[in-house]
This record gives structure tokens, C-alpha cells and sequence, in this order.
């Protein structure tokens, strides 16, 4: 394991974060989102897991996004008859998605991102360092 | 340099008949070969100093005597083992002569055989794997059930003299290895997220910060230590 692996890595990680980033806009922005027709289900919100992942030409496990899943916690129900989506006794079933639960999560994903970010900055100044022994004082 | 260059630099300096035997020097550095040197210079030049009493002088030719029959076996050595005239470059030469050059030290001049430089690539790639880790680590923090792992410290590495990376098993379904895949890193104990998840993002981040702190003191210590050879041969 040199230093590319840790660049690697790092990249990896970072992408990972990406991902995750990217599924949480994606359950802001449908969190109003609801079925078309009567009875029909809303936005289900969406899951990252993140899972180790033997990299043979690194010969060192990156991280990787192994799945996107489904938040099975039920819908909560909202009384508006007005709504095409509610049923004979006019409740609206409504996402799974908690704004706060997203945003929290948000905040982990950027604060693991710049982790992933400092290494590859650190191990960039250490090969940069490290090339620098070789020119001539 | 051999006795008879010495005479012979000696007979061409006019008022100053070569004398058999009677060999005067004083300690030069030679900037070229970057090292101190026994020079011959002629008798009575400098005149503060005196002229060596002849049974010292003697024992100077003794000595000298004896360096170059060393110098001759050493070239049949050679011959015989068919490295052609390898002892006869100046170098080597030289080191017969010179009395300021420790043993074994002239005939091989690669950084990594000199005790630091070689204490400095070990130390730097230590450094390099370790940061290889540490970057793992970081990139896992939201992997369920990942324990971050580290290199053993340094010194007791060193002691250990050998840094590979075994194979590590990844499936039930891996042969296993005859080697122990855990020898290098140990897994780092510290609290445990609800899945499984180990890794402390500050603790790390400390870890990455020493790694580089470290990194730069080496490579600063390396430039400077070749700085003071740089200064040794005067470039």
C-alpha cells in the first residue's frame, strides 16, 4: 500500500458521500410527494448503506455505496379530502421523510466528505514533500 | 596515492632532491572525493613546522610499505576473481591510504547504506503505509460494522524489521494464508456506533495530522542531512 492507495481511497470515500448526498436530495425534494390516485402510496424515503469492498488492484478495501434501500417505517396520515390521493375517509397518506432526520444526515455526509478531503489533501503534501527531497537545495 | 607518485611529485619541486625513504604530508581536504586526504608535501616548505625526526620518518615508510604490499595483494585478489583492476580506481586507492576513513565506509557511498538515510526510508514508509490505513479508515466511517485498524508504533516495527502486508481473508470461502494477516495493524478499540461502526472521525484525524507532522520532520531531516554532505564536499 503506497500512496496512490491512499489517494484511491480517499476518492472512493469521497464518492461514497456523493452518493449519499445525492439520495438525500432526493428524499428533500419528494417530501411532499404524494400517490396520484386514491389510496395509491406516496414517496417511500430512500437509504444509503455504505459496505467495505476488497480492492485487488489496491490491494486494500475502499468503501462503496452496496445498497440504496427503502425506509420501511409507515406512512404517516393526513387528514385533506380535498386531495386526489385520499381515500373514503379523506386521509392522504404522506412520505416517510423527516426534513430534520435529512438534514442531520446532510451534515454527517459533508463532515465525513472533508475528513476524506483532509487525507488526500495531507497525503498530497506528503508526496509533494516527498518529491521535493530529491531537488537540489 | 603510492609511494612512488609521492617521490616522484617530490623530484619535480626544484631544491628539493628526492631522498629515498623520507616521506613528509600534511591533511588536505579534497574537495573532489569530498574527504579528508594525506597529501605529501615537500620537506621544509612550511616553516613553522619541523622536520619529523628519522626514526619517525621510518616508521612512516614501514607503514606505508606495508599499505601498498596490502594495495598489491588485493589487486591479485581481484585479478584472480575476474573483477579486472576494480582496486585500482582512485577511490579505493585512496581509502588504502587515508587514515580518516573508517572502514567500510569509503568502498560503498549509497544513501541507504548510510545508517540514517537507511532509518529515514524505513521510517517513510511506515509513514506511507500508515497514511494508506488511516485513509481507509476515514473512507469507511460510515461502513456498518468497520473496526479501524493502525500500524504498530514505529520502534516496535523496527524491531521487528519487516513491514509487509499480509492478505487478509476477505470471504468464508478464502483459503486461508500461512501467515497471521493481522501481524502489521492492530484493530483500534474505542467506542461503537449501534451498527457495529468503530471509527472515531477526531481520533483519526489526529492520527492523519501526526502522520504528516511526522512525514515533514523526516523529509526535513533528510534534506538537512544531505545538505551537510553537500557542505562536506563543498557544493
Amino acid at each position: 500500500m503506497d500512496m496512490d492507495a491512499a489517494l484511491a481511497i480517499s476518492a472512493d470515500g469521497m464518492q461514497a458521500q456523493t452518493t449519499r448526498l445525492r439520495v438525500i436530495a432526493e428524499n428533500l425534494a419528494n417530501q411532499d410527494t404524494t400517490g396520484g390516485a386514491p389510496g395509491a402510496a406516496p414517496y417511500r424515503r430512500q437509504t444509503v448503506t455504505f459496505g467495505e469492498q476488497m480492492d485487488s488492484t489496491l490491494g486494500a478495501e475502499t468503501v462503496d455505496v452496496q445498497k440504496i434501500g427503502s425506509d420501511p417505517t409507515p406512512f404517516p396520515q393526513r387528514y385533506d379530502p380535498s386531495n386526489p390521493a385520499a381515500n373514503a375517509q379523506g386521509y392522504v397518506q404522506m412520505p416517510n421523510v423527516n426534513s430534520f432526520v435529512e438534514v442531520m444526515d446532510m451534515r454527517e455526509a459533508e463532515r465525513s466528505y472533508q475528513a476524506n478531503l483532509g487525507v488526500m489533501q495531507t497525503t498530497r503534501g506528503m508526496l509533494t514533500r516527498t518529491i521535493e527531497m530529491l531537488k537540489t537545495s | 596515492m603510492l609511494r612512488g607518485q609521492v617521490e616522484a611529485g617530490r623530484a619535480d619541486l626544484p631544491g628539493n632532491p628526492v631522498q629515498p625513504g623520507q616521506i613528509d604530508g600534511a591533511l588536505r581536504i579534497d574537495q573532489r572525493l569530498g574527504r579528508i586526504q594525506h597529501v605529501a608535501e615537500p620537506l621544509g616548505q612550511r616553516p613553522g613546522v619541523r622536520r619529523a625526526p628519522v626514526r619517525r620518518q621510518s616508521l612512516r615508510r614501514q607503514i606505508f610499505q606495508r599499505q601498498s604490499l596490502r594495495l598489491a595483494k588485493r589487486v591479485h585478489t581481484d585479478r584472480q576473481a575476474g573483477n579486472g583492476l576494480a582496486s585500482l580506481n582512485p577511490r579505493s586507492e585512496a581509502a588504502l591510504h587515508d587514515p580518516f576513513t573508517l572502514r567500510g565506509q569509503s568502498a560503498a557511498m549509497e544513501p541507504a547504506s548510510i545508517p540514517l538515510f537507511a532509518l529515514a526510508d524505513q521510517r517513510l514508509a511506515w509513514l506511507n503505509q500508515r497514511q494508506g490505513l488511516l485513509s481507509q479508515n476515514l473512507a469507511n466511517i460510515d461502513t456498518p460494522g468497520f473496526k479501524p485498524r493502525d500500524l504498530m508504533p514505529f520502534a516496535q516495527s523496527l524491531a521487528q524489521a519487516e513491514f509487509t502486508v499480509t492478505p487478509v481473508l476477505t470471504d468464508p470461502a478464502d483459503l486461508a494464508g500461512t501467515e497471521d494477516g493481522t501481524a502489521g495493524s492492530t484493530v483500534l478499540s474505542g467506542e461503537q456506533a449501534p451498527d457495529g461502526n468503530a471509527v472515531s472521525l477526531d481520533q483519526q484525524l489526529m492520527r492523519v495530522a501526526d502522520t504528516d507532522t511526522q512525514h515533514e520532520l523526516v523529509t526535513d531531516l533528510y534534506t538537512k542531512y544531505l545538505a551537510m554532505f553537500r557542505t562536506a564536499i563543498g557544493r
